[in-house]
């Protein structure tokens, strides 16, 4: 971590990750910056659960759904949920709005109806995977 | 709703109720029961050779709706079709969405490429609901050509159909509810307040739009008609010649008619965004295919030698300098000054007649003087002005009749040559001039010498009419149809340039003399158009009519027109689209550059050249240039001719006409029990049937045109395409009528009605059982069950259809040894022929009944399997088409986003505020337009996976 990043404001912190993001995703982003301070990771792995659920239902009466990507991206949220604790609070509001977003149905992409419905979630945790590399 | 009751919601699937919806609540509508397959019952049929059961599996077949990209019928209307004028269905059906712009060029049958594809929507149950929307001189044609060779009716909703309509409905009543089917025209729709209210709450399965270029510019009353009802429909055609006008931002505005997502940036697009919506074909690339519809014209140019006083009127144009009424033109954006001089201006009103020269000197002199006495202090070079005009004024006065050298030419040369000589039983001859006066000459003149009369009160039954572009179009209806017919009286037709887009003259005319030359290739082409067309049977004859002058000015400036004339030659003969040959795409403009030409003197060629090295070179800096567009609008989109178009739809009988025979012949005693006989007169030796229809059948007419309706209750029906063509032709002989022998077809109304009629020969749940011993040794099985099982989509509508024979071992082993395709099944059981009925046992129903429940799950199992498979195929094109509108949509929003950064910076003034919030309601509307296109992909394309299986017959060895 730079000493720049170690200073920063979890809000501050926030705003400068999604303003790398396009402009859909990052006015969604921007919304959750109270919740992601505040949620638990328990609730964070109820959501993504509850939003697989949700996905594998829809894609009984939609065929087209990429159920597979869903699958996917719900593992790397799992997996992100169990890291927040190690993080300190500038980098967790990024990783928690990163999965918050994922969690969302109708965020750019449709969730639930649209066959590139996950190409924006890909997009927002593969952004925040990078932004808390170093 | 609790309680254990429930409201269920439901859309109609088959034939009756599709797409109605209805809601039944447990709590009331007590005898609610989900329709299970294995409570079909099987029932014996003992008609002779089980016809009760063939006509009703025929029946079933023809409901059954085509879910691919081929054409099963459209093909097969009451036209010989070459197979370019199939691409166009083909295309549309191929896409997610049947939208696509017809730019064949003039005259190559784009109507009857529209009714092709409607007929293939039709049998695909997604065109219940059609409104044609064209010019109102061709409301008529269209309406007629369409019922004609597609048996597609159209309620003309003209100023005299509405009239009619007013009658039947309440007032303030849709009428566009009323009529499912109608045709009106474009301007009608746009200067009536009530008719937009009554367009938006309306839905249409499929819109036509004819000669849409007409609604291209932005914020016209067209242009909003054409958009409304652009998001109205489900299926849209447009139509044009000439889609181009050589802005991209205008075929922009058509591609996002077609596909809203297409165009993010109208300024700067590629290729890519606009493939697949629009066809493109020029004559020159269609002519292999169509041997004989195209005439080789003749085409001449005749000169008349000016007479003394009009060379007086020449000398003096030369001299003539005016000092304020010159113009100044621009041809593009980056395109230098031109001038336009004034006596350029004149020059071309002499060269149309001396009336229209003194109209305009006339005009110009008005309007001095106005101004003269308005600012006498600044006057003195008004005042210069209108002496040279009253000069001109005095010079031109002089030219009467005989001295005016033209209509000398015409009356004594031009007309006789072509035959026109004032006697009955002249060829027709159409003239046009650009300048209304000039056609009023000409009406005196003809009048005079020929004999011709115009008549006002019923324009029709003159031998003279005028089309001036201000006719009522009743009036224009009754010329046009007087004109367009053998023994109708009009024989001469003075026409305007505003009047004529569009309409078809070529029906018994070939001879057009252009009376002037107008200054555009594309206005010629126009003109030319109107009897060079597809289906011209006679050598068009062209005239063109030119001054000759011995003053050295005019001499240059005639021979810039002489090379136009040439100009347009190697146009058709080359290159296909005359507007591509000089890039200026708009007859306006074309007319400007011959005008500053001739003004400046210069060699055509030269200016030619000059043109296109100024649009060279402000492409070249421009990197927004519409180069790329020209050239690619300037040549033909690729046909897949390689491929197969056309489908055989499966089928128990050889033909149309011999399911429809016996199915008369099957329903003939019941109607006549009870109390209609339908006395039925076959041709001996040809598909010819004439009979009486029943009330039933009248009742479904009575929502269509008048003059498609059974002639004191008769119907005369043919199912040869070529009788009927014959038909079409005698009739124009009857001026205004449409045959009285109609097409016998799948889609002809009465077919419909026999197959609807025979359908109901078994009750919902009831499937007949057939006995056909060659079952055991051809197959293997004890039976085979004939299923259907569909797949639809989120809309109720079918999505996949699939019949299938599920080969049977009845008895202890019960279980489906096979699945057969409906061909095999037809074909093994010898459904084609006469079959024999040896009557059944009531054990053999018994051990039938045992197997329903196994023959639902085997049909779901496989439909399925099928949903699979067909997901497996189309994923690819439907990620594609969401990929597509998700890029144009982030276009979009990046777009915006820069904008409101711009915007950022100019802090909270009133002005920024209200650009703030114009960018915020762009940005709603771009992420609701993404919605849409997203949720009708999903809702269109998706299918529910559980099956609707029916039981259709079953069918046993013994």
């Amino acid at each position: 971590m730079t000493r720049r990043q170690a200073s920063l404001l979890p809000e501050v912190a926030l705003e400068s990750w999604a303003a790398t993001l396009r402009p859909p995703a990052r006015t969604a982003v921007r919304r959750f910056e109270r919740r992601a301070q505040e949620v638990s990771s328990a609730d964070l792995l109820a959501a993504i659960a509850g939003h697989l659920d949700a996905v594998e239902e829809a894609q009984r009466s939609n065929e087209f759904i990429d159920l597979d990507m869903a699958r996917s991206l719900a593992q790397i949220a799992r997996q992100l949920t169990v890291r927040l604790e190690t993080l300190p609070p500038q980098r967790r509001i990024v990783a928690a709005a990163a999965i918050l977003y994922f969690v969302k149905s109708d965020d750019a992409e449709d969730d639930l109806s649209s066959s590139v419905g996950f190409d924006d979630d890909a997009e927002v945790l593969k952004s925040a995977l990078r932004y808390l590399e170093p | 709703m609790g309680d254990g009751h429930y409201a269920i919601h439901c859309i109609g699937v088959s034939d009756l109720v599709r797409q109605h919806e209805a809601i039944f609540l447990t709590q009331v509508d007590r005898d609610i029961q989900p329709v299970r397959v294995e409570d079909t019952k099987l029932v014996q049929d003992t008609s002779p050779h089980y016809r009760r059961s063939r006509l009703y599996l025929e029946s079933l077949l023809r409901q059954m709706a085509p879910t691919d990209a081929l054409l099963w019928r459209g093909h097969r209307a009451a036209m010989q079709p070459s197979p370019y004028q199939l691409d166009p269905a083909s295309l549309a059906l191929s896409s997610l969405r049947p939208r696509i712009l017809i730019a064949d060029a003039v005259g190559l049958g784009k109507t009857l490429e529209a009714g092709v594809l409607l007929s293939e929507l039709i049998a695909r149950g997604r065109a219940e609901r059609i409104l044609v929307v064209a010019m109102k001189s061709v409301l008529a044609q269209f309406q007629k050509e369409l019922w004609t060779r597609f048996s597609i009716p159209l309620m003309r909703l003209d100023s005299e159909g509405l009239e009619r309509i007013r009658q039947h409905i309440p007032a303030g009543k849709n009428p566009f509810h009323h009529y499912r089917r109608a045709i009106i025209s474009i301007d009608t729709l746009k200067n009536e307040r009530e008719y937009r209210h009554w367009l938006e709450e309306c839905q249409w399965d499929a819109v036509v739009v004819d000669e849409c270029h007409n609604a291209i510019n932005p914020g016209t009353g067209r242009n909003r008609v054409a958009e409304l009802l652009a998001s109205r429909t489900e299926a849209l055609i447009l139509t044009s010649a000439t889609p181009h006008n050589g802005k991209p931002e205008s075929f922009a505005t058509l591609m996002n008619m077609l596909e809203p997502t297409a165009v993010a940036n109208p300024s700067s697009y590629g290729p890519e965004d606009i493939k697949g919506l629009y066809v493109r074909r020029f004559r020159k690339d269609v002519e292999k295919q169509v041997q004989g519809a195209f005439k080789q014209r003749d085409a001449q140019l005749a000169w008349a030698d000016a007479s003394p006083e009009e060379e007086s009127v020449f000398d003096a144009l030369e001299e003539a300098r005016f000092h304020t009424l010159d113009r100044h033109v621009r041809l593009s954006r980056k395109g230098r000054a031109r001038d336009v001089l004034f006596r350029t201006t004149l020059l071309k009103a002499l060269l149309s007649s001396p009336l229209a020269f003194l109209e305009t000197v006339e005009q110009r002199r008005k309007n001095l003087r106005e101004r003269i006495a308005s600012k006498p202090e600044a006057a003195s070079d008004w005042r210069k002005d209108l002496e040279t005009l009253d000069q001109l004024h005095a010079l031109a006065s002089a030219i009467d009749l005989p001295r005016f050298s033209k209509l000398r030419l015409f009356l004594e040369h031009t007309l006789p040559a072509l035959g026109v000589r004032g006697k009955p039983g002249d060829p027709r001859v159409v003239i046009f001039s650009e300048r209304l006066v000039t056609l009023e000459l000409l009406e005196t003149v003809l009048s005079n010498r020929l004999g011709v009369q115009r008549n006002l009160d019923a324009p029709g039954d003159g031998t003279l009419a005028v089309l001036s572009g201000s006719e009522k179009d009743t009036d224009v209806r009754a010329i046009l149809e007087s004109f367009g017919s053998k023994d109708g009286k009009v024989r001469v037709l003075l026409a305007s340039d505003m009047a004529s887009e569009g309409i078809n003259l070529h029906y018994f005319c070939s001879r057009l003399v252009h009376f002037d030359v107008p200054w555009s290739l594309i206005r010629l082409e126009q003109r030319n158009g109107r009897i060079d067309r597809y289906g011209q049977s006679e050598t068009p004859h062209m005239r063109f009519l030119l001054t000759r002058s011995q003053n050295g000015r005019t001499k240059a400036d005639l021979q810039v027109v002489q090379k136009l004339l040439k100009k347009e030659e190697e146009a058709r003969n080359n290159l296909g689209d005359e507007g591509a040959l000089l890039g200026l795409f708009d007859a306006e403009r074309e007319e400007d550059f011959v005008a500053s030409t001739i003004s400046s003197g210069k060699d055509l060629d030269e200016e030619v050249q000059a043109l296109q090295a100024e649009r060279a070179g402000a492409e070249a800096e421009d990197a927004l240039s519409a180069n790329w567009l020209l050239d690619l609008l300037a040549h033909s989109t690729e046909t897949t001719s390689t491929e197969r178009l056309t489908a055989e739809p499966p089928s128990l009988y050889p033909s149309d006409a011999a399911f429809f025979r016996e199915a008369l012949e099957h329903l003939e005693p019941e109607l006549k029990d009870s109390g209609q006989p339908i006395q039925l007169t076959w041709h001996p030796q040809r598909d010819e049937v004439t009979f009486r229809a029943p009330d039933d059948l009248q009742r479904r007419f009575s929502s269509m045109p008048p003059q498609a309706r059974p002639r004191e209750g008769r119907l005369h029906l043919s199912a040869d395409p070529k009788a009927v063509e014959r038909a079409i032709t005698e009739s124009r002989d009857r001026q205004g009528s449409w045959p009285e022998l109609q097409y016998l077809w799948s889609q002809h109304p009465a077919v419909e009605w026999a197959a609807d009629r025979v359908s109901l020969s078994f009750g919902r749940l009831e499937a007949p059982v057939l006995v056909i011993p060659s079952l055991q040794e051809r197959l293997e099985v004890d039976a085979v069950a004939l299923v259907e099982g569909t797949l639809t989509n989120r809309r109720a509508q079918p999505a996949v259809t699939r019949w299938m024979g599920l080969g049977t071992k009845l008895g202890k082993q019960l279980e489906v040894a096979r699945i057969i395709g409906l061909e095999e099944v037809l074909e093994l059981a010898g459904l084609r022929g006469k079959v024999a009925n040896p009557g059944l046992s009531a054990q053999l129903l018994t051990s039938l009944e045992a197997a329903r429940p196994l023959w639902r799950e085997t049909t779901e199992a496989e439909m399925r399997r099928l949903r699979s498979e067909r997901m497996a195929s189309i994923k690819g094109e439907v990620r594609q088409a969401e990929e597509r509108s998700s890029k144009w949509a982030q276009s979009r929003l990046d777009a915006i986003e820069e904008a409101r950064q711009r915007l950022g910076a100019q802090g909270t003034s009133g002005l920024a505020r209200r650009r703030r919030e114009r960018l915020d309601r762009e940005e709603a509307q771009v992420l609701e337009r993404k919605k849409e296109r997203h949720t009708w992909i999903q809702q269109t394309l998706s299918t529910d996976e559980r099956a609707h299986v029916k039981l259709i017959a079953v069918l046993v060895a013994r």
